[in-house]
């Protein structure tokens, strides 16, 4: 099927190609095996789609044609649900692992009743990761707009990507988290996958009162990445924590739209994206923070910080900011570029070759935001997919 | 409450002067093959312009509305006559001028602006200019300031069809079409290589009829070495039924040669205000634009530099009043296209009474762009919460050696600013326009000390409705 996914809520001009991305022969996926760790304390389920509904009504930052894909795959989905008061510091484990040539799905639905606290960590992988053989892009098409000439305004179609799904390495997941109020929910999400796989993986969470979710999305590799997290901060003080790091190389993608939604008043949202481009990659980050009506005394902030290491690499960044509430704060920072001169001549002046320093520094993004990861062994696990 | 003095020294009423439609001819509303043959007909174009018109329709008719940006549904170019000029002249002599005319930018201030702070003066009305003069020491130099109209058909004739509409075709969005279709009027420019013009030219443009369009383009060429300031001022008075302005200005800006282009964009608030700009920049070269954006109804402004050039550079320096009924969609592009170049924004918009003010820019850095930089700095403030205020910047990186800078807040007025000024005698009505008028200080420090007066003024009448 074709799809639409990754929409800027406010749209621009047509020519930058960056107002949503068409997904054009997206198989239907069927529902994967997932190995779970689940602690004692938390719940888990599985419902088929007789039994419950998968919570649809928070909507993703990935958009509606996902929840329609995945809807039209007739797979349950898996819940784990801590119950009220209680605070589990040991993570629920998720590791997704795909094979080529199977298209994959799975729905995640985690429920933090009121003042509770959990954290869940998902590991994504390909089978191929293991191998020694490293698997070819091929499939990829080129972004319109790439020639060199200047950008009229409205040139043709409706400023989309247009990117054929390759037809047996997909995988997509959706997740969606319910915190309720006073609760705390910790999603960290690690993703080394195949060269030549597309991956969706769409988030949508709706927090309750005082509620605090905390994500930490780390991407390693994977040919077309489209990440998707939308968040409701519709009651009062409550907030979002959103990092994101990658380390993209060769031909790999990553396009990104994330949105929080300030309608509670005291609401505060922070987007922190960092990242390194190699090789011939691509990234897009859409960044949106909205102050709707009733969100007095709200704060987002957006940040970006951008390493070019390539000549062919191409980098892509929309935040936006909408407002319509007086009471608000908001800002956003980007910075984009390439090392430092004066930090690459003082590296260099005490004999660390260039290629090398390059290799630190695209290592010291990562290292800090895996060191806000306060599991020992998912730390781990980033510190072996960077070996 | 008692008003404030300064406030009531301003006169909105200057801008809302309507001249009754007599002794005019006015095209009939619509856009049709034969209305364009028409203007062709009264302007005696060239047959590259006749055709370059009616192709120019064939696209517009073939190009969707914008569907990113604020509705434009009220636009019905049925209903717009796209060309209303008075039965005169252009004259080079203000006494020539017909009264009624001479009287409105008498009280604009064009003619005394003339005499006191500027080499060269273009008045538009309507359609059509009806003064064009430059000053002798200024002609002097070799400085060509004229009608385009005049260049057209002149001794400039080759330079304007080698040049026009080259930076903005048609084809680049639907009012781009629709302006090659009907454009008519505005200024031609050209400043020899090496010629420092040290005072600005100014062209001013004034739409009187109610329901018409003005559609002026402005050509300006600044040879190597050259430089010039250009000041564009526009007003129109207001009335119950839609107007349009379509305007295109194209700059060329060559080798170390300098321009700065300045606008204070006045006009009434039914005004649909879809104009487009554009600067292309050779080696060393520089485009300083200064825009400052009160009037219209619904406004897509986005001049575009594009840095053509080893070393050439880009300033673009702008705030935005978005109040009540009003849809100011404003912003810029900046297309590094060659080693060296850099580029700065800086811009400031503000929205009350229900005003949605929008910011919109680009920069796009190609493969080419070697060692380029640029930096972005946009501030927004809402001064109540019945209002809108959206930031939406895009950047586009596809070299490894570039710096790219990118920094925007939003936000309201402090209390602790308030609470200061207050604690210093001033009322808070005071104090808080005077904040906002700090806030667009960007613009009007970098404006001739004239128009700087003239835009504080503005900034403080429309402050004038929410406070007090």
């Amino acid at each position: 099927m074709d799809m639409t996914v990754n929409r800027l809520p406010a749209p621009t001009w047509n020519w930058l190609r960056v107002n949503e991305v068409n997904l054009r022969g997206v198989p239907v996926p069927a529902e994967s095996q997932i190995e779970m760790e689940t602690p004692d304390t938390i719940s888990y389920s599985y419902y088929n789609n007789e039994e419950k509904n998968f919570p649809t009504g928070i909507p993703g930052g990935v958009g509606a044609d996902l929840d329609a894909l995945l809807a039209s795959c007739n797979g349950g989905f898996h819940s784990w649900e801590i119950v009220s008061g209680r605070k589990e510091s040991e993570p629920v484990r998720l590791r997704f692992c795909y094979e080529a040539g199977k298209p994959a799905q799975n729905r995640i639905d985690i429920h933090a009743c009121e003042n509770s606290e959990i954290t869940v960590i998902m590991d994504f992988r390909g089978k191929v990761v293991m191998g020694s053989e490293e698997m070819t892009h091929q499939n990829r098409l080129e972004i319109p707009g790439d020639s060199n000439e200047i950008p009229g305004e409205e040139a043709d179609g409706k400023g989309t990507d247009a990117v054929a799904a390759l037809q047996n390495d997909f995988a997509a997941v959706q997740t969606k988290i319910r915190a309720e109020r006073g609760a705390k929910v910790h999603l960290v999400q690690v993703q080394k996958l195949p060269a030549d796989m597309m991956f969706l993986n769409d988030v949508g969470t709706s927090c309750g009162e005082g509620a605090q979710v905390e994500t930490i999305q780390i991407v390693l590799g994977g040919g077309e990445t489209y990440m998707g997290m939308r968040t409701e901060l519709g009651a009062k003080a409550s907030a979002l924590e959103s990092k994101i790091g990658y380390l993209l190389d060769k031909k790999e993608s990553l396009d990104m739209n994330y949105l929080a939604y300030h309608t509670g008043a005291k609401t505060t949202s922070h987007m922190d994206v960092s990242g390194v481009l190699r090789g011939e990659s691509r990234k897009l980050f859409r960044g949106t923070i909205d102050f709707r009506n009733g969100s007095v005394g709200a704060k987002g902030d957006e940040k970006e910080d951008v390493l070019l290491f390539s000549e062919g690499v191409v980098n892509r960044t929309i935040p936006l900011i909408l407002c319509e509430e007086e009471d608000v704060e908001g800002n956003h920072g980007a910075t984009i570029g390439r090392l430092d001169d004066a930090l690459l001549f003082y590296l260099a002046s005490r004999g660390i070759e260039e290629q090398e320093i390059y290799e630190m520094m695209a290592r010291a993004r990562i290292d800090a935001i895996c060191s806000e990861i306060s599991d020992e062994k998912t730390r781990e696990l980033v510190q072996g997919y960077l070996a | 409450m008692k008003e404030k003095t300064w406030v009531e020294d301003v006169n909105r009423s200057i801008y809302d002067i309507k001249n009754e439609e007599k002794d005019v001819y006015r095209l009939k509303a619509g856009l049709t093959p034969e209305i364009v043959a028409q203007i062709s007909d009264e302007k005696h174009d060239p047959d590259w312009m006749r055709e370059f018109r009616q192709r120019s329709l064939e696209i517009y008719n073939e190009i969707p509305v914008p569907d990113w940006g604020p509705s434009i549904e009220g636009l019905n170019m049925d209903k717009i006559a796209t060309y209303v000029r008075t039965n005169t002249d252009m004259k080079a002599n203000w006494e020539d001028v017909p009264e009624e005319i001479k009287k409105t930018f008498d009280l604009l201030g064009i003619p005394q602006a003339e005499r006191e702070s500027l080499a060269g003066v273009g008045a538009q009305y309507d359609s059509e200019l009806v003064y064009h003069n430059v000053k002798k020491e200024v002609a002097e130099q070799g400085v060509v300031y004229t009608d385009m109209e005049s260049a057209l058909n002149g001794e400039y004739a080759d330079m304007v069809k080698s040049h026009f509409m080259k930076l903005v075709p048609p084809r680049d969005h639907k009012f781009a079409a629709l302006h090659g279709a009907v454009w008519s009027g505005g200024s031609f420019v050209y400043v020899p290589p090496g010629v420092k013009v040290d005072i600005p030219l100014q062209s001013y443009f004034r739409l009187n009829a109610p329901g018409a369009g003005q559609f002026e383009h402005t050509l300006i060429i600044v040879d190597e070495g050259a430089d010039l300031h250009f000041i564009e001022g526009c007003s129109a008075p207001k009335y119950n039924v839609a107007n349009l302005h379509a305007g295109c200005v194209e700059l060329f800006v060559g080798k170390n040669a300098r321009l700065r282009y300045s606008t204070i964009e006045n006009w009434s608030k039914n005004m649909y205000n879809l104009n487009t700009k554009r600067a292309r920049v050779e080696a060393g070269g520089k485009i300083e634009w200064v825009s400052g954006s009160f009037g219209s109804h619904v406004s897509y402004l986005y001049p575009m530099s594009i840095l053509n050039g080893d070393g050439a550079r880009a300033e673009f320096t702008g705030v935005t009043f978005a109040g009540q009924g009003q849809n100011l969609d404003t912003g810029a592009k900046m297309v590094h296209n060659a080693p060296n170049t850099s580029s700065y924004m800086n811009t400031r918009s503000i929205s009350k009474g229900g005003g949605i003010s929008t910011f919109r820019s680009s920069v796009v850095v190609s493969p080419k762009a070697k060692h380029s930089k640029s930096s972005v700095s946009c501030q927004s403030l809402m001064l109540d919460r019945i209002s809108r205020s959206d930031t939406i910047p895009a950047m586009d990186i596809r070299t490894n050696d570039a710096d790219i800078g990118h920094e925007a807040k939003i936000g309201r007025i402090s209390d602790e600013a308030v609470f200061y000024l207050m604690s210093r005698g001033l009322p808070e009505d005071e104090a808080r326009a005077m904040i906002v008028s700090g806030f667009a200080d960007n613009v009007s420090k970098e404006l001739p000390v004239e128009y700087a007066v003239e835009m504080n003024n503005l900034i403080r009448l429309e402050m004038k409705g929410s406070i007090g």
